[in-house]
């Protein structure tokens, strides 16, 4: 005669994953039960097969694609120290066109005819322009405060 | 000196290292790959999947809040495209048989078949979890091959612990008896 315990609960069991109380009935039922010991025994030897199944590989040519390909997404591509426009406005992720707005300003020169950027230079202009953007950001934000401040003393 | 977290190399992977994301990228790539080939059964899909992954990581890092629970969290978005494709299968699959034709390939695997001798024993018992339902799969795939806690499960597939530990047992209670005539030889 085939036993009630379902092979689930003797799966929870076995992981203790029940509470005490069921866990020793369950323990009653298995020292008279040689079907469930036998399911037991079986749980036990698929647990350990699982645990001990070697990891399956990807080919390397797979892991090296897939390196290469999120090498260049996640390597910043590396600029030359001297630029050219075009060069330097995908340097600072703008269109060529764009540039017009700042040429005057740019830190170019001209060689052979062509116009042409030093990184460095490009950089330290950047950081001007910071410099600049932040201290306009701080005097609109006092002029601010000085209306609000007139605003309250008035009411 | 003790290895950078997986939270430490996000972090600094998100402030311009790309050695960062390298390391990342060699610490978790077999879990990844193995947790998708058990989902898919696919090994090229499995990669398709790893580099999708990998590259959604790189994507979110600027927004990566740590909180100790990367891999779960890489586990989640490894799990979505996994299902994501799975669906696409199932869909596939209903089209042709619309349309009278047969799926091109059979993508679940059968059942062990009754000659072990033919099947390497790890195929077999791979084909045993490919042949449970996809959220035992899911479940017994973390839980066993990337030895990951019920809770961290439980993050991946966004289900309550005890949920995660009946898919578990179900799984195990699946397996079992299906593998039984073939590991009778094994020790315990």
């Amino acid at each position: 005669m085939s036993c009630e315990v379902t092979y689930e609960e003797l799966a929870a069991h076995a992981a203790g994953d029940m509470d005490l109380h069921r866990h020793a009935e369950m323990d009653q039922h298995l020292a008279g039960c040689a079907e469930c010991r036998r399911r037991v025994e079986a749980l036990a030897k698929t647990d350990a097969a699982l645990a001990s199944l070697a990891p399956v590989q990807p080919s390397a040519w797979a892991v090296l694609e897939i390196r290469r390909a999120l090498s260049e997404i996640i390597r910043p591509r590396r600029y030359p120290e001297i630029m050219t426009l075009a060069e330097a406005a995908d340097f600072l992720r703008v269109r060529p066109a764009e540039l017009g707005e700042v040429a005057e300003s740019l830190p170019a020169f001209e060689l052979a005819g062509q116009v042409r950027v030093r990184r460095a230079r490009l950089i330290e202009w950047i950081e001007q322009r910071e410099r600049d953007y932040s201290r306009q950001r701080n005097e609109s934000w006092v002029a601010r405060s000085r209306v609000v401040g007139t605003g309250r003393g008035v009411a | 000196m003790d290895p950078l977290s997986d939270d430490d190399l996000m972090r600094l992977y998100g402030e311009g290292d790309a050695e960062a994301f390298d390391t990342l990228f060699d610490r978790h790539y077999m879990a990844v790959y193995n947790f998708a080939h058990a989902m898919l059964a696919d090994a090229g899909e499995a990669e398709e999947v790893l580099q999708e992954s990998f590259l959604a990581v790189a994507q979110a890092a600027k927004t990566y809040h740590p909180q100790g629970m990367f891999r779960a969290w890489l586990m989640r978005i490894v799990r979505n495209r996994c299902l994501t494709r799975l669906q696409a299968r199932r869909a596939r699959d209903a089209l042709l048989r619309a349309g009278g034709l047969e799926a091109l390939e059979a993508r679940s695997p059968d059942p062990p078949p009754a000659c072990a001798e033919a099947r390497e024993r790890a195929d077999l018992i791979r084909s045993a979890v490919a042949a449970l339902g996809e959220r035992q799969r899911e479940a017994i795939a973390m839980y066993a091959f990337q030895q990951m806690s019920y809770q961290e499960i439980a993050k991946v597939m966004e289900i309550p612990v005890n949920t995660v530990k009946t898919l578990i047992h179900r799984a195990r209670a699946e397996l079992a008896p299906r593998l039984a005539p073939y590991l009778q030889g094994d020790q315990r």
